[in-house]
């Protein structure tokens, strides 16, 4: 009885699991990106339209000769993994999901003030990434409230 | 049954993506750069310098010969980090074809991002009014980190013109001056009539390199090729592009 009221509810939840596991594909997408280009020494020219140049060759842009967005590439790929289980009925790992993207916005909130006041230039793939992590969160606190009607 | 089917698929699922960005992350690393095709020629750009630019501030700055077969004209930012990672490779470009290259450097500061570009760009024409342009692009270019995050970058600027042997306050004086501020407009006036949007922009005989930057020594020594092919019949040309490229090509 207990099982059948699970599956019923995990059902329930499932679709804002998977919408998360596929927003943080973008995500992992956009690390990934940001990772290779690091790692590349690609050059691009700067622009008017934004400072991203600045931002990837700043000292903000590697931890320890690792480039963040490398750390950024793990991270989404734990939140799609937790977000995938918990759509397949794994209802803890939606909590973790929580926890997890609740650390992530957090790091990107400071990133984001980062580039706004201390390297003052915007990399439009950083925001982007910001972007998706904000999305994640909020995804994870509306499914709070469905849970709970 | 359907619980076990139901755990296995996740897990199937994850392993895929994580194998998935495994294999495309590791084979754009090995292979090349992400968007661009490996082995790939970079397409010839089309002429789109307009024949009645501005001619750009005065003096020129300008390394190597005036007759130099191939002229690679730089619009540049002081405070972009590509173009601090190009400076490096255009002192190869010119050490390696010598008095064949021409290069011509123009200021063209992106005002709207780079807070201190203009003061940099202000800052080696003020040099250059003492001699020491290059000397003070060299030293900008190679000190880009510490002074783009200066709350006040005027006062390095004055500290490298110290350490190059400048008058101090003629620089200063010099750097907020008419004169300079002139220059560095004109050359961005001859940038705007280029269509330059970003920087580095180089021009190889007033041909756009585009965004392919790393392109830069190929495209330079494929006019090289292709002028000195030109000139092969003529043998008895007496300039000394065409001496050089014949005498290259009975090699």
């Amino acid at each position: 009885m207990n099982e059948i009221e699970n599956v019923t509810n995990s059902n329930a939840v499932a679709k804002l699991p998977l919408l998360a596991a596929v927003v943080a594909l973008i995500g992992l997408s956009d690390a990934i990106y940001l990772t290779i280009h690091h790692l590349n020494g690609e050059m691009v020219p700067c622009n008017v339209t934004g400072g991203c140049e600045t931002v990837l060759t700043s000292s903000y842009a590697e931890i320890g000769g690792i480039p963040l967005a490398a750390f950024g590439a793990v991270a989404y790929f734990i939140a799609f993994s937790l977000a995938i289980l918990a759509a397949f009925g794994n209802r803890k790992m939606w909590l973790f999901f929580g926890m997890q993207v609740t650390l992530m916005t957090l790091a990107s909130s400071y990133f984001v003030y980062l580039q706004l006041f201390v390297i003052k230039a915007i990399c439009q793939y950083c925001m982007l990434s910001a972007g998706v992590c904000l999305t994640l969160f909020i995804i994870a606190v509306i499914s709070k409230f469905w849970k709970s009607r | 049954m359907e619980n076990t089917n139901k755990s296995g698929l996740p897990v199937a699922i994850i392993g895929v993506v994580l194998l998935a960005a495994i294999g495309i992350g590791g084979w754009f690393l090995l292979k090349g750069k992400p968007g661009s095709e490996p082995g790939t020629p970079t397409p010839t750009p089309k002429n789109t310098v307009p024949a009645n630019a501005p001619p750009g501030g005065n003096p020129t700055w300008s390394l190597g010969p005036s007759n130099a077969a191939v002229t690679v004209e730089e619009f540049a930012d002081f405070q972009c980090p590509t173009c601090a990672q190009m400076h490096p490779k255009v002192k190869e470009l010119r050490a390696a074809l010598g008095d064949r290259v021409r290069i011509v450097f123009r200021q063209f500061p992106l005002t709207q991002v780079h807070q201190w570009g203009y003061d940099a760009a202000c800052a080696a024409e003020a040099a250059g009014l003492q001699g020491k342009f290059w000397e003070m692009q060299n030293m900008l270019f190679t000190n880009q980190q510490s002074w783009s995050n200066s709350p006040d970058a005027r006062k390095l600027f004055a500290e490298y013109a110290k350490t190059l042997g400048l008058d101090v306050n003629k620089f200063s004086d010099d750097m907020i001056g008419l004169q300079v501020k002139n220059k560095v407009d004109a050359d961005m006036q001859r940038g705007r009539a280029f269509n330059v949007n970003s920087t580095p922009s180089f021009y190889i005989n007033n041909k756009p390199l585009g965004q392919n930057l790393d392109q830069l020594r190929a495209m330079v020594e494929a006019e090289l090729k292709k002028l000195e092919e030109a000139n092969q019949p003529q043998s008895n040309s007496n300039t000394a592009n065409a001496n050089t490229a014949n005498a290259n090509s009975n090699k």
